[in-house]
């Protein structure tokens, strides 16, 4: 068990009248190397979660333990913690302030201590990992990159810090469509080869449908559904009451379903809903097209 | 998400007479009062001051205690009087130990000078309390409208002061953000000598200016993208004006003031 959460609860401006109990009593438990997204409503406590899994925030009662370490404890090694599990909050490229991506993204491995070759090697590395050329764009002052690219290096800056876990708040938002499907095969890739546990926030369902294998679904402070995407997909109804509107290539196979057709629902790309379509509605009954 | 709970200027919405009462007599109020507390020298009047000071916490609903916390953040110069007074005024004295030494007369204009100071910061409190920092801004531009005539822009200032006010809670969210955010980039605040402090905070106050920029930017761009060209010819959407309850405030506040002074003057 990679992270966990025991009985978890959170209360901002706690002890005064404006308190706002932001997580109730979560439990939550997270694997080593799985893909995994957040999603719930404005307000419903994600990003105060995922606060909790690098210990930027500690709970108020209930504990969390990284790697089998207590956050809440008094001696806990937090930078180590940080370290393990990267976060990357919501537009990152906010935070911004060196002259060079080079050292926007040496920033984090230097306050861990390292310096000279290795260094270079883990700014050139995590670069590389975003898609970004290591020669062309070091040089370059953050500023003036575009959005996307700026979002890349951004998560770049909280890569070389080679954490276990990387944790992003709403890694897409304001992406066009090109930029959103780079960082999204980026961070796939980067799951798969280097068993990089993955935590995405998002409120798209088509991003987390492309990256994530397990979903969590939050409303009011508490974690209302965890379970295998497909399965949370294919229950429409529940999931709609909790203000989450899945997928369209899952609302067609449901749109299919109540009309008899025995279409899967808990497709997740266009290329698995053709497949459906194709196998169990057209069966076989080709048409020329063109 | 949490921006809105700072409190800022302690503003507590209630709706009570004295929050409903038209700024510009609030603010009029606290000016006169303040000239008063500081003509008066005698222990009657700060009594009936203080009486009236309950009086108006009472009619606008805020708990006597959360009124008395506007003392705290001056609790240390409050103190400071009171010693100062005690130990440095000449006169006859009390107790004395070395070269230290109370007067009759120290204790007695050390209590008077802290009281006053007391009354003054209750008073405003009551202001700052009951009136929303729009609203403010809102009654010392009617207030100094009359000096537009010789050129002070007066709208200008207001325009400014509210647009300072309403992005207080703005920056401490951006700042509590980027705080937290190379905090998970293992931000070190804590260590070196002082040289060092300071350029630990870089990472802090870089983002946070060229945020504040860029914000200014594009509000500069929403102002005028609706017309805003200052304060000619803008009309309002709430007009000030004066209602009964205003009127009598004013009457009870100036024969107040001016009996507590025809006492004093006599």
């Amino acid at each position: 068990m990679f992270i966990k959460l025991e009985q978890v609860s959170f209360t901002y401006l706690s002890g005064t009248p404006l308190a706002v109990k932001a997580l109730k009593d979560i439990n939550l438990e997270i694997e080593r190397g799985e893909s995994i997204g957040i999603v719930g409503r404005t307000g419903c406590g994600k990003s105060t979660l995922i606060q909790h899994f690098n210990a930027l925030l500690i709970p108020e009662s209930g504990r969390v333990l990284v790697d089998g370490v207590d956050t809440s404890e008094k001696k806990a090694p937090l930078r180590e913690i940080r370290r393990r599990v990267g976060l990357v909050f919501q537009y990152p490229e906010d935070q911004f302030f060196e002259e060079s991506v080079f050292q926007e993204v040496a920033f984090a491995p230097r306050n861990l201590g390292i310096e000279g070759k290795e260094l270079e090697d883990r700014v050139k590395w995590s670069l590389e990992a975003v898609g970004l050329d290591f020669a062309t764009i070091k040089d370059r002052s953050p500023f003036e990159l575009s959005g996307g690219q700026m979002r890349r290096v951004a998560i770049a800056s909280i890569l070389s810090m080679e954490p276990e876990a990387l944790v992003l708040d709403e890694p897409t938002a304001g992406l066009d469509p090109e930029g959103k499907g780079i960082i999204l095969n980026q961070l796939k890739e980067l799951q798969k080869e280097k068993n990089l546990t993955l935590i995405l926030v998002s409120h798209s369902m088509e991003d987390l449908a492309r990256v994530a294998q397990r979903l969590i679904v939050m409303d009011e402070g508490r974690i209302e559904l965890d379970d295998d995407i497909r399965r949370i997909f294919s229950q429409v109804e529940r999931i709609k009451e909790l203000g989450i509107f899945p997928p369209v290539t899952a609302q067609v196979a449901w749109l299919l379903r109540e009309r008899g057709f025995d279409v899967d629902p808990g497709v997740l790309t266009p290329r698995e809903l053709a497949e459906e379509i194709h196998l169990k509605v057209l069966e076989g009954k080709k048409v020329n097209v063109g | 998400m949490w921006g809105n709970s700072f409190a800022i200027g302690q503003y507590v919405p209630l709706n009570s007479p004295i929050h409903r009462l038209d700024p510009r007599v609030k603010i009029v109020f606290a000016g006169i009062s303040i000239i008063d507390l500081f003509i008066l020298q005698d222990w009657l009047s700060f009594l009936l001051w203080g009486g009236v000071i309950l009086l108006l916490a009472f009619l606008s609903h805020i708990s006597f205690s959360y009124l008395l916390k506007s003392l705290r953040p001056l609790l240390f110069l409050l103190i400071l009087t009171l010693v100062l007074h005690f130990f440095f005024t000449p006169g006859e004295y009390i107790w004395e130990y070395g070269f230290l030494h109370i007067s009759r007369e120290g204790i007695s204009k050390g209590l008077l000078i802290v009281v006053r100071l007391c009354l003054l910061i209750l008073v405003t409190a009551i202001l700052t309390l009951t009136t929303s920092p729009v609203e403010l801004t809102d009654g010392i531009e009617y207030l100094l409208s009359p000096l537009k005539r010789w050129g002070f822009p007066a709208h200008e200032l207001a325009m400014m002061m509210t647009i300072a006010l309403r992005f207080i809670p703005t920056l401490l969210e951006e700042a509590e953000r980027i705080l937290k955010a190379q905090t998970a980039r293992g931000m070190d605040l804590e260590s070196g000598g002082l040289v060092q402090k300071a350029k630990n905070m870089i990472p802090l106050l870089v983002p946070l200016f060229v945020n504040s920029f860029k914000r200014a930017d594009e509000l500069a761009i929403a102002m005028e993208s609706r017309c805003y060209r200052g304060g000619q010819g803008r009309t309002r959407l709430r007009v000030l004006q004066l209602r009964a309850p205003d009127y009598y405030f004013l009457i009870f506040s100036f024969s107040f003031v001016t009996l507590l002074s025809v006492r004093f003057f006599l």
